[in-house]
């Protein structure tokens, strides 16, 4: 906080009107070492799940620099100084819920950020701390790891209501089911009369096959329906492939939490639990800890792979999905109009026994 | 237009699920062809085996009266090649029934494993499940396009030698 700053508060507080200083000073702000840093380290904030990660991701979000006093400036700045500091991995990290894929900065759970008697220290720090026993320091870094497999639970609960239909896309999953039932039963209509049109012997149609005249409706039932079949059947096929494909992580976690969802739980604790031992161990026998931030990570257990279950309706937003989406409503209404078609032109050739 | 063509084109929309869908989806399907695919090898060699087609005539007069008004109109046809159509209708009609009473058991009984859980071993048998995907899905309805091709309007093409292998059609 500058003295200019300190004379304008203090203005603003006995009376005065501020808030040409209180514009400038957002300006400023914006301006800022701590916010540019903040702004840089946000991008990577917003690859992890953790709680503390989302919340600086929601506070960053939040943030307005339309202020109009010198107090609310004030505020900004403090707010903007602390989620900047907060803002780096080592803060936010949860060693049960990084990702297996992660190569940040962090490489080890001693570099992570625990609170200790007061105080924010690295936990090598408190490892390497003689004024404390080790009993106390394993009471205070067990409070933390317990906040962390709170912080993985709840992430597996997002998970387990993602799979089981609880989230706000459960509109679109009723949506996508009625979709896929009346593809079945175009699907199965149009077959049908494509079997009974080219099975039915009916010498007349049969007969564009081999000599097509494209001035009479008959060639384009035996020509363009099957080509718009065809093709709907491809884009159905392929669309359907793709979203079998991209959706499986959450279709296989709701497959096994019909019956293993308890198992997970005590998966998560139990890793809690050797992460516990890990981090005694090492209070223990005073060991600095070295390259082991992924060791204990839960977030894809040989069960289920929470980020990719929550991953995959952002997945169903990008441009690959919808286009293929899109094509295959696309077919599937010109292929359904043109076997109205000819069904209409079919039935009346049949009923005059003329060629149409 | 030939059959051959239409065999290629059917080979492409099966070809697509084989290569795209994930593993669990495509192992299900395949555990789910495995006992029609089967019980249709079982009959088709069955009629091999006892010569004089007695097997698929004996089908097909049993299910002549349910089947018999889809081939009214083909008034060419022979009464052993309407048994023949008719014993691969129900052929079809088998495969359908048994693969469906499958697809709901795995449906409420199968989970599968972890998508994200990538061994080599995943690969190898990701390979071995795409072609048995194909050969018992695809070759089951393949073999009945080439053995009711005598109702289609459309010629051979260039697997006639392949297809008269399979089974000849008489002039």
């Amino acid at each position: 906080m500058t003295n200019d700053l300190k004379f304008y508060l203090l203005a603003e507080e006995g009376g005065w009107n501020c808030s040409a200083y209180a514009y400038q000073y957002g300006d400023k702000i914006k301006n800022s070492d701590a916010y540019k840093i903040l702004s840089y380290n946000i991008i990577k904030g917003k690859k992890h799940l953790s709680a503390r990660a989302q919340s600086i991701c929601t506070a960053y979000n939040n943030i307005s620099f339309d202020t109009k006093t010198l107090k609310e400036s004030f505020i900004l700045e403090t707010k903007i100084n602390y989620l900047s500091l907060h803002s780096f991995p080592a803060y936010y990290i949860n060693p049960l819920a990084v990702d297996p894929n992660y190569r940040g900065e962090v490489t080890t759970i001693g570099e992570l950020i625990f609170d200790y008697r007061g105080k924010e220290k690295t936990l090598n720090e408190i490892i390497l701390d003689n004024s404390v026993s080790p009993d106390i320091k394993k009471e205070e870094v067990n409070k933390k790891l317990e906040y962390y497999l709170s912080d993985m639970n709840r992430i597996a609960r997002d998970s387990f209501k993602a799979a089981e239909g609880g989230t706000v896309s459960s509109k679109d999953t009723a949506k996508e089911k009625r979709r896929t039932v009346f593809e079945i039963i175009s699907l199965s209509f149009m077959t049908v009369l494509m079997i009974t049109i080219f099975t039915y012997h009916f010498p007349i149609l049969d007969r564009y096959i081999f000599f097509p005249d494209f001035t009479k409706a008959m060639t384009y039932v035996v020509y363009l329906f099957p080509i718009l079949y065809f093709l709907f059947a491809i884009s159905t096929s392929v669309y359907h492939s793709y979203k079998a494909k991209i959706s499986e992580p959450y279709n296989y976690a709701s497959r096994f939490l019909k019956k293993n969802k308890s198992s997970i739980y005590d998966d998560i604790k139990s890793g809690k639990e050797k992460l516990y031992n890990y981090v005694s161990n090492a209070i223990d026998n005073k060991i600095v800890l070295v390259d082991d931030i992924k060791d204990f990570s839960k977030l894809s257990s040989s069960y289920i792979d929470f980020k990719a279950v929550l991953e995959v309706d952002s997945i169903k937003k990008k441009p690959t999905y919808r286009i293929l989406s899109s094509l295959n409503g696309i077919f599937l209404t010109l292929s359904l109009v043109m076997s109205f078609i000819s069904l209409i032109i079919f039935i009346l050739g049949l009923a005059f026994n003329v060629s149409i | 237009m030939t059959v051959s063509l239409l065999l290629l084109c059917v080979l492409v929309i099966f070809l697509i699920p084989a290569i795209l869908l994930p593993q669990n989806k495509i192992r299900m399907y395949t555990l789910c062809s495995l006992p029609p695919f089967f019980l249709m090898m079982i009959i088709y060699f069955a009629n091999l085996f006892v010569g004089d087609n007695s097997v698929e005539i004996s089908i097909g007069k049993a299910f002549y009266p349910v089947f018999s008004f889809l081939f009214k109109t083909h008034r060419e046809l022979r009464l052993e090649e309407i048994y023949h159509l008719v014993a691969y209708v129900f052929y079809l009609f088998l495969y359908l029934s048994v693969y469906l009473i499958g697809y709901i058991i795995m449906k409420t009984f199968y989970i599968g494993t972890n998508p994200n859980v990538h061994r080599t071993i995943k690969a190898v048998s990701r390979v071995l499940f795409t072609i048995g995907f194909l050969a018992l899905t695809f070759g089951p309805l393949s073999l009945f396009i080439i053995q009711t091709r005598e109702i289609m309007p459309l010629g051979d093409g260039f697997l006639a030698t392949l297809f008269n292998v399979i089974h000849r059609i008489e002039a």
